[in-house]
């Protein structure tokens, strides 16, 4: 089978801010196709893990290739990117800002009016940026990344200032870019983001990769068994002699348990039924991602 | 390169701070030349050391030596345009967007070297336009433009050095102006005076200022107590500052966290 095109690929990238360590020998590789989310709490490295891949911050140690290349400013061009914060010439309007985009990556002019559109911004098109709100910025800058139609999106927390209906319309509007094809690469905190829209997600920690890989693999290792009884102190104190038990927590008048090893719901059942306790409940469920990512982080 | 001036260009053309600035260089020159005129015909022609500063070929260097006053309003734009890139981090957005950093490097280098080319223009211009009144042979000594051109050159890098290396442009332009009218004059004189005569010709716009002293050269000779340097020392000086600020802008360009 011939092996799946790599957009980027990391290879033990390092950066330091004084005593600070942001990023510790990281390692990973993004498929094409991808929707590909970096996750981390505040402060794990996920922006300046962005900016080296970008080129705007050096990394101390490490490489990294984009499309199987060794980086270059006309690799870059082929990437819509939204860093951090929309940085735009305050004293033009969203269509110049979008014009100089456009020449700098020698595409996109006749753009400009489709991703407006999709942005809602086309009415305040010769607005002035600095008259823009919080939001309108963030809508511009998404604008910015998709102008000429790139290749790859790279997008650093896409839906910060935006209204509950802005997020859906992002969140929706990156779901539709990953089906079409386009590789999206996007760090956010917002688990519950990442986890409607990512096919593949890297967690990082104080600029450590604690895992990556595909959503499903990432997440299947563990499943999460609920189980309910008619006497629930006799059912935690059961599953407590349990050696293999590795966390347990009431939720709406069950349990939710994780064993360390591999046991299956028939296998649980049957352990508790032979002690005399019979289920009243019982339901395998994946695991959230925000449950997997509290466990990786704390 | 004419592609990154022609998007430095789009940068600046509906800007009007870039505007007004340019308006206020592109007249005060003139003005300028013209007030000192004035002075000149009423005032010091009396003299017989302050005479025909305005036929050819003198009328170069009394133009280039009167509009070098107005040059730091460029320096000032030239600052405001470098500094705007940091407040906005568009120099962020332009590296991120597919420049390389070379390539924003170069098309800042080619900003500057087209205000020079303004600045030369200008003077030039005014030159032509006193001088026809007042007659002579404009043919003769035209390598002064070249020097006043150089004298911009190393005005302009001072302010392009910094408006690399501070971030607010507030900052950088009172440091700048001080700089410029103030400060260079009080260590060019401490150096002259207090530690060794000409030693002041060392610094980054005196060097230019006393290869074009202009109607100041009367001054100049009056307080001077040793042979000067020659004008070739002072094209050295002016140009090892200029390689010195250019190198150091650039490498700091080339290797800062943006």
């Amino acid at each position: 089978m011939e092996q799946q095109q790599q957009i980027l690929s990391l290879n033990q990238v390092s950066k330091r801010y004084g005593r600070i360590q942001a990023l510790n020998t990281v390692s990973f590789t993004v498929p094409a196709g991808s929707v590909y989310g970096v996750l981390g709490p505040n402060g794990s490295g996920k922006t300046t893990l962005l900016g080296i891949i970008m080129d705007v911050l050096k990394a101390d140690a490490g490489t990294y290739t984009w499309f199987g290349q060794t980086p270059h400013e006309d690799l870059r061009k082929r990437i819509g990117s939204l860093l951090e914060t929309p940085n735009f010439y305050h004293y033009y309007s969203a269509i110049r800002n979008l014009q100089i985009t456009a020449a700098i990556k020698g595409r996109g002019e006749d753009d400009i009016e489709r991703v407006l559109k999709l942005t809602e911004l086309w009415e305040r098109r010769d607005s002035r940026f600095s008259t823009f709100s919080l939001g309108m910025k963030q809508r511009l800058a998404i604008a910015n990344a998709l102008l000429g139609r790139p290749e790859v999106l790279l997008l650093d927390e896409p839906t910060n200032g935006l209204d509950p209906a802005g997020i859906a319309e992002i969140r929706e509007l990156i779901r539709n870019l990953g089906q079409q094809g386009t590789t999206v690469i996007m760090a956010s905190h917002l688990l519950d983001e990442v986890e409607k829209v990512c096919s593949h997600v890297a967690i990082l920690k104080k600029g450590v990769l604690l895992t990556s890989g595909h959503v499903d693999e990432v997440l299947a290792n563990e499943d999460m068994i609920e189980i309910g009884a008619a006497d629930l102190g006799r059912l935690e104190g059961l599953l407590k002699s349990l050696p293999e038990l590795k966390s347990i927590r009431r939720h709406n008048g069950s349990f939710q348990v994780v064993f360390s090893d591999s046991r299956s719901a028939e296998q649980v059942n049957r352990y508790c039924f032979e002690n005399g306790i019979t289920l009243s409940y019982l339901a395998v469920k994946r695991k959230s991602l925000e449950a997997r990512f509290i466990e990786l982080t704390n | 390169m004419i592609q990154l001036l022609k998007i430095e260009w789009m940068k600046v053309k509906a800007y009007r701070t870039f505007w007004i600035l340019i308006a206020i260089f592109t007249v005060a020159g003139p003005l300028l030349t013209s007030a000192y005129k004035s002075v000149n015909t009423q005032v010091f022609s009396k003299l017989p050391m302050f005479q025909n500063p305005f036929t050819f070929p003198e009328v170069y260097e009394t133009v280039a030596w009167l509009t070098s006053f107005m040059t730091p309003v460029m320096g000032i734009l030239l600052i405001i345009l470098l500094t705007n890139e940091n407040n906005f981090r568009t120099i962020r957005q332009n590296i991120i967007d597919g420049w390389s950093r070379d390539q924003y490097i170069a098309a800042k280098f080619g900003v500057m070297l087209v205000m020079v080319l303004f600045i030369t223009l200008i003077i030039t211009l005014t030159a032509l336009v006193f001088g026809a009144q007042a007659g002579g042979d404009p043919s003769e000594n035209t390598y002064i433009i070249l020097w006043s051109a150089l004298q911009s050159l190393t005005y302009l890098s001072v302010a392009f050095f910094l408006g690399t290396f501070m971030k607010r442009s507030g900052i950088a332009i009172a440091i700048y102006v001080f700089y410029a009218y103030v400060g260079e004059f009080m260590l060019a004189m401490t150096l002259d005076f207090k530690v060794k005569f000409h030693s002041g010709a060392f610094l980054p716009m005196e060097c230019t200022d006393r290869l074009l002293p202009g109607q100041g050269k009367i001054f100049r000779q009056l307080m001077q107590k040793a042979t000067p340097p020659s004008d070739t020392t002072y094209i050295l000086i002016a140009a090892a500052y200029i390689l010195l600020f250019g190198y150091l802008s650039w490498r700091k360009m080339k290797k800062a966290d943006l």
